[in-house]
């Protein structure tokens, strides 16, 4: 177990470097650079003014060169600074970021299980019902529908017309003044509907895997055989089925990771909330290198920890994978 | 060989949607009520009417024409970017899996290393950085969203690499080329079709978001994203200018969805 542990960790490097090498690249091949965005027509900033910027933060070197630096301080956890005006350590602003985009995309995945695991069996037990129709039109409209437009939808009704919900940032006005217990329930009321929009396809994708796989597993031999001993439908079903179709759903969680964390771009610039997503989305916006950069790696290796845990989770459910 | 019999329900109303949707983009100029980019202030914020539709955005443009030119966009971006990824999926799941070996197995961790990647972040990065535009935005979906082709393709060569008839063609002294070309892709060229369209409808969706960050199409063009950015900006006053932009991505996107899973079940003659 430790060894295959190891192995899997020591193949999450090359992989990194890998992304990383994809990321600098295009990132640095493409045209404008921080030192000339926002000077270009500044007609007090001189062409000396911008080289003098520019090998201030090393964008003159060749791009071997800058990788390599990157790299080397990247070994020691360090991202370098913010290219904006605050110029505070890229580590130190991600990590005030960070714990928001992981409640909401946790709780999101909690919500996706919730919701969809129920969907596929009630859709696969009830196999071409009515109820089993009105689920599968729900999914494939869960599957089409653009999660930002549902959250535009949500805010104008919930928020704007009946006021049941704030539509933006995590803290009411005064949440300082607040007691323990409210100051949690002022949260709870910002994230329900960040975390609603962010778990709306996972939901679909999820809940029509469900159903599938327990149409699948009905089907095998094993089932037939605790049909034929006489085992309750009931028993079948929730007993033997349902634990051999949730297996594969564990491998889909570990694989939805990147698009949560992609989507966490939508949807906290859609509430304004303070999180890593945001973050990325205005560090692109003004160019800066070493933030997106930080940002990118942090997503990778959310996303290969993921990856990771949902094989490690794998292997502890289902006793067959394990040597 | 198809014939309305054999035509599935899920088929039948996707390729409806379709259709309709492009017929729709196709006919943009002819049918569209007003100028999708005319500014007139008198008409600001007007409410749904039976002068405007859908109403009017905060310059006074017809939201309805924004749309049925916003069609062209979406519809233009996701075949375009369909065709970059289907094509260079075909490239490296043909070279995977008709070479093999060493060749195939860096091929594959290349694919797998870009499937886990958050490839949103990078299309974001990417369209920032190359200053945002609709041709970008074809490009940098296409090149993102390739892996899913190459491993069908790779897949389907390598059931197919030592079937009969392909060892026969070549023992006959085809080239690999015309055993590629001839014998091993038409018999692939199914499931492509279903990735493709599946492929239309994601890149739609992806576009929509992009451009509803701003980093997609720009304005004045208007585009079913952008303008669902003009409805946030009037949340508290327009509800008309989120509602509909949205509906008709939802639509589009179902469409192409239905259609793919129809075609889909309709090829494989297990079901």
């Amino acid at each position: 177990m430790r060894g295959y542990l190891l192995k899997r960790l020591l193949m999450m490097v090359p992989l990194l470097l890998g992304i990383t090498i994809i990321s600098f690249g295009m990132m640095h091949l493409a045209p404008g650079e921080p030192s000339v965005v926002g000077n270009e027509m500044n007609p007090k900033v001189s062409a000396a003014d911008v080289e003098r910027l520019r090998s201030y933060y090393g964008l003159d070197q060749p791009l071997y060169l800058q990788y390599y630096h990157w790299l080397k301080r990247l070994a020691r956890l360090d991202f370098g600074n913010s290219f904006s005006s605050d110029g505070r350590p890229v580590m130190e602003k991600i990590a005030e970021r960070l714990p928001v985009t992981l409640w909401i995309n946790l709780l999101a995945m909690a919500l996706i299980l919730l919701v969809a695991i129920p969907i596929g069996v009630l859709s696969s037990a009830y196999q071409d019902s009515w109820l089993d129709r009105l689920l599968t039109v729900l999914v494939f409209i869960g599957f089409a529908i653009p999660s930002f437009w549902l959250g535009l939808l949500l805010m104008i009704t919930l928020g704007v017309q009946h006021g049941w919900l704030p539509i933006s940032g995590m803290h009411s006005y005064g949440w300082q003044q607040m007691g323990w217990w409210q100051q949690q329930w002022d949260l709870l009321r910002h994230l329900l509907m960040p975390v609603l929009i962010s778990a709306i396809g996972g939901i679909a994708g999820m809940s029509r895997f469900m159903r599938s796989g327990m149409l699948d597993v009905i089907r095998s031999d094993f089932i037939t055989t605790a049909r034929a001993m006489g085992a309750s439908e009931r028993a079948i079903r929730y007993r033997y089925a349902l634990r051999n179709a949730l297996l594969p759903i564990i491998t889909l969680l570990g694989l939805s990771v990147p698009g949560l964390i992609g989507g966490s771009v939508i949807v906290e610039q859609l509430y304004s909330i303070p999180g890593m997503g945001l973050l990325f989305y205005q560090a692109v916006m003004a160019r800066d290198y070493p933030l997106v950069m930080g940002i990118t790696v942090i997503g990778a290796v959310l996303t290969l920890l993921g990856n990771l845990l949902a094989d490690l989770a794998y292997g502890w459910v289902d006793p067959r994978t394990r040597r | 060989m198809i014939s309305a019999g054999s035509v599935n329900p899920l088929m039948r109303w996707g390729g409806g949607i379709v259709a309709v949707v492009a017929l729709l983009a196709l006919l943009a100029p002819w049918i569209a009520p007003y100028d999708p980019v005319a500014i007139d202030v008198r008409q600001m914020l007007q409410p749904p009417s039976w002068h405007h539709w859908c109403g009017t955005d905060n310059l006074g443009r017809d939201v309805l024409s924004r749309m049925l030119f916003g069609a062209r966009v979406s519809l233009a971006v996701g075949f375009v970017a369909v065709g970059i990824s289907v094509v260079i999926g075909i490239a490296f799941g043909v070279v995977a899996g008709f070479v093999g070996g060493r060749v195939d197995a860096v091929i594959m961790r290349f694919t797998d290393m870009v499937l886990c990647f958050p490839t949103f972040f990078l299309i974001l990065a990417v369209i920032a950085f190359l200053e945002p535009s609709i041709w970008n935005i074809m490009i940098v979906i296409g090149l993102t969203s390739w892996m899913g082709v190459a491993r069908l393709v790779r897949a389907e060569l390598l059931s197919l690499r030592h079937r009969e008839f392909v060892l026969a063609a070549e023992a006959l002294g085809a080239s690999s080329w015309r055993l590629v070309s001839r014998y091993c892709l038409p018999n692939a060229i199914g499931p492509i079709l279903v990735s493709s369209v599946l492929g239309v409808a994601g890149a739609v969706l992806l576009e929509s978001g992009l451009s509803f960050l701003g980093l997609g199409v720009q304005p004045p063009d208007p585009s079913w994203g952008n303008m669902l950015t003009a409805g946030k900006d009037n949340i508290q006053i327009a509800w008309w200018l989120s509602l509909y932009p949205g509906l008709a991505i939802l639509i589009t996107v179902l469409g192409y969805n239905l259609l793919g899973e129809g075609l889909r079940d309709w090829l494989d003659p297990r079901q």
